[in-house]
């Protein structure tokens, strides 16, 4: 499956969700994703968290957020 | 499953109210024409998230003061993702999903789609769910062969009457993904469930029949809409499963999408106004942070809090024994990725899965047992609830994972099942080959494919061959690793399995160029942590090298934490040294430039809070954080405010991550990589000294 993140085409696993595609695109968005520094947005500019499935016709753009979440962490499993 | 059943509601008391929270202006009650107000409000993928329900329920009660009538819907998979819900296993008893069931009667929820996750503890909890649930599940695109099947067919939507007499119809609809919607199939025996545009336009009559027709689904936006575009007639969709977070609705051929994110973050709500004679006027739809709701209903809480209360009980569950603790991530690995190859629910799903994989970074303690192994165990092992991803590999593809892992993670960071390997490492700290083997040393066949297993954080963020042609198997590590110890493993086999396993190995090809001795142990251990010896040579060297004042080295992208240490009185070789750090350094350079003291501690402050972690290593300054509840909150240095510093950074992290920094004026890049000026550096030094162990960053 391919779904598009910042214009660029990122293949993901079937069944795959918007974190996995972000993951794929970028590790170091995906930790400033969950630090709250950035986040999701679809094509028509709504916020798509990490746990939405993609269906492979997503057009992805990561944007930086206002404000940082309450639940502070990088996400790494590195 | 019930019987669709009527809601019927006592009127809401007309209740104006200026502005009561969050600084939203609620919509007025007791229309002066006669018209009257309904309000919905929706979450979806709630995903077993018990937290913060009771301030669901306390806004739905204040809306209840202003509405003439309020509902309150799930748009599905509101299980799945919560340990208190999804082990919720007591005496050995399993009401997996029960806990999630009683909290959302208890707010008085009216009406839930079933989501694909709905299916995930099988059929009979699902039934058992249902039938525990004071609302009502719908969902027409299911058909269900009674003579199989063991969970009865739903209502396809339900009829709701106001308490002003408006007539309302809600249909259900899940995603349907190759014939399945995104579940473990095995648990879908005997149920059909066909195309959801195509049920939704057999129901689309519904629309003429009644005041409001709405769309209750668990498809996804881009779904949604298409289903607004096709089918039409909806005059809301409230939907689910993309996790969108709509905040401002719009309209799709005139059907209003709404969707409240994930995880509770979010309460949707819709407010639709009707005229005298019923008919719509007005249809709106907004977001409420849920964190923000001010009130809390303690009857709701106390439910909540009860479950928490028994989450000791559950993670005590015993599902093995261990007289002798299995240490380190090699052993832990092992375990690991045994508990996937031999997992009897990947074997019912038809995957005969032959190798496994598991990534070091995710296996978070370095010890299991001694003693009785616990469900809380597998979840500290592997708290992540990382799903399984399986692929069909060559033995190319198999390669090319372990080559990618060392170029990102550094030499045998993937813990495996199924076989071993060896990774011969160049002078250069390149993979010169990667050998795979069977358990018996006898090398891989090529000419055969392999089912390969591996973490959905591997599956992402590894680039290799064929990494989009995986599957998902819906099985998560943490839950095969508690089958495994519970079900597969005796407590025999488990005992004497796991002592002293060495299924990975590398080995240096030649002997490397000697670089110098060491007096301290060189380690990149706990990188993110403080400072490490390793990070703090790396910026002595590019201190060095470059001559500012001060240097900076990325912790998380610049070190590899699993590597090997060298120990201290050992002559270091270039190999060796190498593999502290990732191959990032091959690349990268330094940029350096001036800056004021005043805005260089800022930039660490910045740096410090970005992650909450220790993210640079540095030479010539000495930092030390200050943090309260895991969260940096500020920042002492031995740096002078007003003095100018010469300083530099690393050249893709400038370029990205900090970029801007305030206050620096770049003055140039250096021609070496950090690796040329790390071995610049050692051809002057004959012995590393004390220095680079000092405790430079510190979080207080």
């Amino acid at each position: 499956m391919e779904v598009e993140v910042n214009g660029e085409p990122v293949k993901v696993f079937s069944g795959a969700r918007v974190r996995h595609a972000i993951m794929s695109y970028s590790l170091e968005d995906y930790r400033l994703i969950n630090a709250g520094k950035r986040l999701v947005v679809d094509e028509a500019g709504n916020e798509v968290q990490l746990g939405g499935e993609l269906t492979g016709r997503e057009k992805l753009t990561i944007v930086e957020a206002s404000g940082g979440r309450e639940d502070l962490q990088d996400g790494s499993q590195g | 499953m019930k019987t669709s059943k009527f809601n019927a509601k006592v009127a809401g008391v007309a209740v104006l109210m200026a502005v009561f929270l969050l600084g939203v202006t609620s919509l007025s009650a007791g229309h002066a024409d006669g018209g009257h107000s309904l309000a919905i409000l929706h979450v979806n993928d709630v995903h077993g998230v018990l937290e913060n329900l009771d301030r669901v329920s306390w806004y739905k009660q204040k809306l209840e003061e202003e509405y003439d009538e309020v509902l309150t819907v799930t748009a599905g998979d509101i299980f799945t993702g919560n340990a208190i819900v999804d082990e919720y296993v007591i005496d050995g008893e399993n009401l997996r999903g029960k806990p999630m069931v009683d909290v959302l009667n208890e707010v008085g929820v009216d009406l839930s789609v079933i989501g694909n996750h709905e299916f995930d503890y099988g059929q009979k909890r699902l039934q058992a769910n249902a039938e525990n649930a004071d609302f009502e599940f719908i969902l027409a695109n299911l058909e269900v062969d009674e003579e199989v099947a063991e969970v009865e067919l739903p209502p396809a939507y339900v009829k709701m009457e106001t308490s002003f007499g408006a007539e309302l119809a809600f249909l259900g609809l899940v995603e349907v993904r190759d014939k399945y919607p995104a579940t473990l199939p095995t648990n879908l025996y005997g149920l059909t469930f066909n195309d959801p545009v195509a049920t939704a336009k057999e129901y689309s009559y519904l629309t003429d029949e009644f005041d409001a027709y709405i769309g209750l689904t668990h498809l996804g936006y881009e779904w949604d809409r298409e289903l607004a575009e096709e089918v039409g007639g909806f005059d809301v969709i409230i939907g689910g499963n993309s996790a969108t977070a709509i905040a401002e609705p719009g309209l799709t051929n005139d059907v209003l999408i709404v969707q409240a994110g994930e995880d509770l973050e979010f309460l949707g709500q819709v407010t639709i106004e009707f005229n005298e004679e019923n008919e719509i006027v007005e249809r709106s739809g907004k977001l409420v942070k849920v964190t923000e709701i001010e009130g809390s209903d303690d009857e709701v809480k106390e439910v909540i809090e009860g479950y928490r209360a028994e989450l000791d009980k559950i993670f005590s569950r015993k599902i093995n024994h261990l007289d002798e603790p299995i240490d380190g991530t090699e052993n832990l690995g092992c375990l690991m990725t045994d508990a996937v190859v031999r997992s009897p629910k990947l074997e019912e799903m038809g995957y005969d899965v032959d190798i496994a994989f598991q990534n070091s970074g995710g296996i978070r303690i370095g010890a299991l047992g001694p003693g009785d192994v616990t469900v809380g165990d597998v979840f500290d092992l592997e708290p992540f609830g990382n799903d399984i991803i399986v692929y069909e590999m060559t033995t190319d593809d198999i390669k090319s994972v372990i080559r990618n892992d060392f170029d990102d993670h550094g030499p045998t960071d993937l813990k495996v099942s199924g076989m071993t390997y060896k990774v011969l490492i160049s002078p250069e700290n390149e993979v010169e080959e990667v050998k795979l083997y069977n358990y018996y040393g006898e090398d891989l066949p090529e000419e055969e494919t392999y089912t390969v297993a591996m973490n959905e954080y591997i599956a992402s963020s590894y680039d290799f061959s064929a990494r989009n042609e995986g599957e998902n198997a819906h099985v998560r590590v943490n839950d095969a690793i508690v089958t495994f110890l519970e079900d597969v493993i005796g407590e025999f086999e488990l005992n004497h399995t796991y002592g002293n396993l060495d299924r990975t190995s590398k080995s240096f090809v030649g002997e490397g160029v000697p670089l110098a001795e060491t007096e301290v142990k060189l380690s990149s251990e706990g990188k993110t942590e403080g400072s490490t010896s390793a990070g703090n040579l790396m910026a002595d060297a590019i201190k060095a090298v470059t001559g500012v004042d001060v240097a900076t080295f990325p912790s998380y992208s610049g070190l590899n934490a699993g590597a090997d240490s060298i120990s201290a009185g050992s002559e270091v070789r270039q190999p060796q040294l190498l593999t502290l750090y990732g191959n990032y350094i091959n690349e990268n350079k330094a940029v350096w430039g001036e800056i004021s003291g005043k805005h260089l501690e800022e930039f660490l402050l910045e740096r410090g809070q970005a992650y909450d972690n220790v993210d640079l290593q540095v030479s010539g300054v000495n930092v030390t954080y200050q943090a309260e509840d895991g969260k940096v909150t500020g920042i002492e240095t031995d740096l002078k405010r007003d003095k100018t510093y010469s300083v530099s950074f690393n050249s893709y992290a400038y370029g990205g991550d900090y970029a801007p920094v305030p206050g620096f004026t770049k003055d140039g890049e250096t021609e070496l990589t950090e690796q040329e000026m790390l071995f610049e550096y050692l051809d002057g030094v004959d012995v590393i000294g004390e220095n680079v162990a000092e405790d430079r960053v510190i979080i207080e």
